[in-house]
């Protein structure tokens, strides 16, 4: 718990100094959103389909973004080095990029929320405590895989293109069932027709989290 | 016999280490008595990084086994990494972090009790206790060298791995490493230098291994080499080498 606290707080610390990622992630949000709003014709009659998928698109390309800073920090004099050298768990180290991910992530689905909100007038009619458990769960999804493979990559010479190529079919399931449990929300259904999709996300969430937490070790020693 | 090398402080038999079909390291085998003090020389590519990164358990080796202080690698890698500290060219420390916050982070890694103190007398001790509060990014590589050495032994380790620790120094900053060295053998403290500074590296050392492409060339003690013609022994042992 002092391992995953202590890298917790060096990551907080270095993204307040800098801001480099969450700005990053921020100004991709809105450049999306703005296109989306130029480009598309959206009505009452799309908007229940046409906008979860065009929140959680936004979401997946800017959290990627996100991850890709992560582990530069990281790359930068080597300084995941120092921590392998040291007497950690490497599950522990895992768990608290995972968390610091899942920050920068959910920080950046409220911004691109509101700006959906705003620019395409929605209303979420009461929902939005629901729409936010479903943007928590798929989080907690997309920062366990993404951290995984975001380390696997970080060696790599292509990694910006490498990350989002083989992140993202991984995915689909969680994409798929995030997207259609946004587009019940958004047409006014409730809980009951929620819920098999929310026990879909949750239990992809907690496959990939404690899969990718046991496979760490042999990820983070040789990249 | 086999019993003596199993008694050795660092132990390591028959390893090997490859990346994809490059073979890096073949069949090494050397044994360190606590105390030691080893230059490792060879050229580009010979495997001295390698087997540095194995012994500080970065990565793992294919095949072999190490132990150091009695402790296997394989199976209790925590209580090697206590023993352990890295010194590399590369400083290992976060930029966008001060100096203080850089070591007091590694100390909670370590679990050092009292931290606070123990930084502050370090850092008194190298003479960059004004810099405490400085960014990282805005020091001199000579002070971020000072850094790094604090950082190395803010644990007290009583192994001490530098891998080509003096590239990128000046002559004030290798006079300064050279002076960490000779306080570290004070303390009879393990040491192994992987450097292609002929000179440097044959300075306050006991042993001299030459290592090229992956196999040991040469293993001996500073008393059964003669220094003033080390070069052109150096260059022999190496001359056949693949160059990768």
């Amino acid at each position: 718990m002092n391992t995953l606290t202590t890298i917790l707080w060096k990551d907080i610390i270095n993204e307040l100094r800098t801001k480099e990622i969450l700005l990053s992630m921020a100004a991709f949000s809105i450049v999306l959103v703005v296109i989306f709003n130029f480009s598309l014709v959206i009505s009452k009659d799309n908007i229940g389909y046409l906008v979860p998928s065009l929140l959680w698109i936004s979401i997946i390309f800017v959290g990627t973004l996100g991850l890709s800073r992560t582990f530069a920090i990281e790359k930068e004099n080597s300084a995941i080095i120092g921590i392998l050298l040291c007497p950690v768990d490497r599950s522990m180290i895992y768990l608290s990029k995972v968390i610091s991910n899942f920050l920068y992530v959910f920080i950046t689905q409220i911004i691109l929320l509101f700006l959906f909100l705003v620019l395409f007038n929605i209303n979420l009619n009461g929902e939005l405590g629901l729409l936010l458990i479903v943007m928590i769960l798929g989080a907690i999804g997309f920062s366990s895989l993404g951290t995984l493979f975001s380390t696997m990559a970080i060696n790599t010479k292509l990694r910006e293109l490498l990350l989002p190529l083989v992140l993202f079919p991984i995915l689909i399931p969680l994409i798929i069932n995030a997207v259609k449990a946004t587009s019940i929300i958004f047409n006014g259904g409730g809980y009951t027709e929620l819920s098999p999709y929310l026990k879909i996300i949750i239990c992809f969430d907690i496959i990939f989290l404690v899969t990718s937490a046991l496979v760490y070790e042999f990820v983070v020693e040789e990249s | 016999m086999a019993e003596q090398l199993n008694n050795s402080y660092i132990h390591i038999e028959n390893l090997s280490k490859s990346f994809g079909f490059n073979k890096v390291l073949d069949g090494i085998n050397l044994q360190f008595e606590k105390g030691d003090i080893v230059a490792l020389f060879g050229p580009n590519g010979a495997g001295k990084t390698t087997l540095i990164r194995i012994l500080s358990t970065i990565i793992k080796g294919d095949e072999g086994s190490i132990s150091i202080s009695g402790f296997d690698i394989k199976n209790e890698v925590q209580n090697i990494r206590n023993e352990l500290g890295l010194l590399s060219h590369e400083n290992f420390l976060y930029q966008n972090l001060t100096v203080s916050e850089n070591l007091i982070f590694f100390a909670k890694l370590y679990k050092i009790k009292n931290h606070e103190e123990s930084i502050s007398k370090k850092l008194n001790s190298i003479g960059i206790y004004s810099k405490r509060n400085e960014l990282v990014r805005n020091l001199s590589s000579g002070m971020k060298q000072r850094v790094s050495v604090v950082r190395t032994l803010i644990h007290d380790p009583n192994i001490v791995l530098l891998d080509e620790p003096f590239v990128g120094l000046d002559i004030e900053g290798c006079e300064y490493l050279l002076q960490i060295l000779s306080d570290l053998k004070k303390e009879n403290k393990t040491i192994i230098v992987t450097t292609h500074d002929l000179k440097l590296g044959l300075h306050e050392c006991n042993k001299v291994i030459v290592i090229s492409n992956g196999k040991i060339r040469l293993n001996e003690s500073i008393e059964n080499i003669d220094v003033s013609c080390f070069e052109g022994t150096y260059k022999s042992l190496i001359a056949n080498r693949i160059i990768p």
